[in-house]
């Protein structure tokens, strides 16, 4: 690991067109910025290209730019080409889906895999009753439009929307719930095991 | 939230308009993407080290370029460094060759390079050899050696006698200036430009295409671009560049300092700072920082596009290979594509990019038709 006086001083040499410092930085770096990148959009000239246009972008500011943290400029970077990317490309049925998962989990605190939270919330819909499970799946990971949910069940779009918001409601109150007996649980685990 | 209002919260992310709620979501977004820990399995590293050495060569390449184009003492040498792009295009026709693709068989016309001298007599340069250039007074203006043409004329002159480079689809040419300022001209690209520059007199050339300019410094005789509506001035110490892009004229300033202005809506000129571009829009001059190193790719022969939609992307294909190309598959016209080629031919390119754009692509009557798969 790097420290901060130590990047300093490379970013000091980068700006005195030090080839070795900036290589250095690169090593330090890239990797992670890849490996993040790659999870995310799993296409690995796209992101490649991302690194390789953050990395020579830095090169080019290198005598300009004041920076005080390198590690967060740089995944900052690559945060903002990724959806840069993702915004001019079709996003999938299941960055869909993840998106809203995602956004439906946005009130727990839990750092949890994606995968256990997709769990957790395929629970609750399969709580939600018949006609608001069977809407909210159609909606959040079919992603049929309102509109064509109201065609297909021959109710009003707003009877959609009605019984979404309800979903939402829903499951948000049952993860909260989750969320309260959550820490008894991590907190008398030791006595079990 | 369903696909639009996704891609507008990305959007407004990417204008920084985003509230904290969303760039929390946004985050968290990403980061489901994360595995905890470090349960990578050794095929993922392997390929990730193939991934590093492989970005930090292009990484390194591009930076030696960037240090070679830099001239010793910039300051001196050069007042700026432009690119500049322009609309309409330009077609000559001379000679063919055959591109053969098993069956489907593509004739590339071979167009020549044409010189227009003062008394605008038209002559083809042949690029292969190496050849005094005169004027109509049997006078030696110029040099040419392959596809490099110096202009060295110093004749004691009252009035500037402009000459005319034409570069067609497919070719590419660099022109030195009288006054040591390089040009290097994109396919489908001419150039008006004076034998010798008038000592005390503006220097003013005329574009129309692409092109790349490295403007020798001389204090006192500033230099203008004019292209089509588009009027650049090289002023101070560093570098600009400009360029155009589909029907919009654009200049990419890469350094030194210029100004912009637009000749038909007359509004106030706007200096630009090097890693700027500037794009002419219907009824103003938009500004955007870019990555000024995309704009001159063409320079080594590379043909790249970065998020460009499709009808920008066949065109440029059209213009480096001299081919036409129709597009009936519909849809891809509202797609954006990232993409690099350097040295395959053209139906090498064809073939990597329909797998990637999914599309199918035939040859018929000399045409590359692109279908529906």
């Amino acid at each position: 690991m790097l420290r901060i006086s130590n990047t300093q001083e490379l970013l000091r040499r980068i700006a005195s067109d030090d080839v070795d410092a900036f290589e250095e930085i690169y090593k330090t770096y890239s990797g992670k910025m890849l490996l993040y990148g790659l999870n995310v959009l799993k296409k690995r000239e796209i992101i490649e290209d991302i690194v390789q246009n953050i990395f020579t972008d830095l090169w080019v500011k290198r005598r300009d730019v004041n920076i005080s943290n390198l590690q967060s400029y740089l995944f900052r970077a690559v945060k903002y080409q990724i959806f840069n990317h993702l915004r001019s490309n079709k996003l999938s049925q299941k960055d869909l889906t993840r998106f809203n998962i995602i956004d439906l989990s946005m009130n727990i605190s839990r750092d949890l895999e994606y995968s256990e939270l997709e769990e957790i919330i395929q629970d609750c819909v399969g709580k939600l009753p018949d006609r608001c499970q069977q809407i909210f799946v159609l909606s959040r990971y079919q992603h049929k439009s309102n509109k064509e949910i109201a065609t297909a069940l021959d109710i009003s779009i707003q009877a959609v929307k009605n019984q979404i918001s309800k979903a939402i409601g829903i499951i948000r109150y049952s993860l909260q719930q989750e969320e309260l007996i959550l820490p008894v649980l991590l907190l008398n685990f030791p006595f079990f095991s | 939230m369903d696909n639009k209002e996704i891609k507008a919260l990305f959007d407004k992310y990417i204008r920084n308009e985003c509230t904290d709620e969303e760039i929390a979501l946004l985050e968290k977004f990403l980061e489901s993407y994360q595995k905890k820990g470090s349960d990578y399995d050794a095929d993922t590293l392997e390929t990730l080290e193939v991934s590093k050495d492989k970005v930090w060569n292009r990484v390194r390449s591009g930076i030696e370029k960037e240090e070679r184009h830099r001239p010793v003492f910039p300051l001196l040498k050069y007042a700026a460094v432009i690119v500049l792009f322009i609309g309409s295009a330009l077609y000559f026709f001379y000679g063919t060759h055959k591109v053969d693709d098993g069956g489907q068989v593509l004739q590339i016309e071979e167009n020549a390079i044409i010189l227009k001298t003062g008394d605008h007599t038209g002559q083809k340069l042949n690029i292969l050899g190496k050849q005094p250039i005169k004027n109509q007074h049997g006078k030696t203006i110029a040099t040419q050696s392959g596809t490099r043409l110096v202009y060295n004329s110093s004749e004691d002159v009252s009035e500037p006698t402009y000459n005319e480079i034409m570069v067609p689809y497919g070719k590419k040419f660099q022109l030195e200036l009288s006054d040591g300022t390089v040009v290097h001209l994109n396919s489908g690209t001419s150039l008006r430009f004076p034998e010798q520059f008038i000592e005390g007199s503006e220097r003013e050339v005329f574009l129309d295409g692409e092109a790349y300019f490295e403007v020798t410094k001389r204090k006192h005789q500033p230099f203008f671009v004019h292209a089509d509506d588009m009027k650049v001035a090289v002023l101070g110490t560093r570098f600009v560049a400009n360029s155009y892009e589909g029907n919009k004229n654009y200049t990419v300033l890469m350094e030194g300092s210029v100004s912009i202005s637009d000749k038909t809506t007359r509004t106030k000129p706007q200096l630009m700072i090097p890693g700027q571009k500037a794009v002419f829009l219907e009824n103003e001059i938009g500004i955007s920082e870019v990555n000024a190193n995309d704009y001159i790719r063409w320079l080594q022969g590379e043909l790249s596009f970065n998020n460009q939609p499709f009808p920008e992307i066949i065109q440029k294909i059209e213009r480096k290979y001299n081919v036409t190309i129709k597009n009936e598959y519909e849809r891809l016209n509202d797609l954006k594509f990232r993409g690099r080629f350097n040295d395959e031919t053209i139906l090498d390119l064809m073939d990597v990019f329909k797998e990637t754009a999914g599309f199918e692509y035939k040859i018929e009557a000399n045409e590359i038709i692109i279908t529906t798969p």
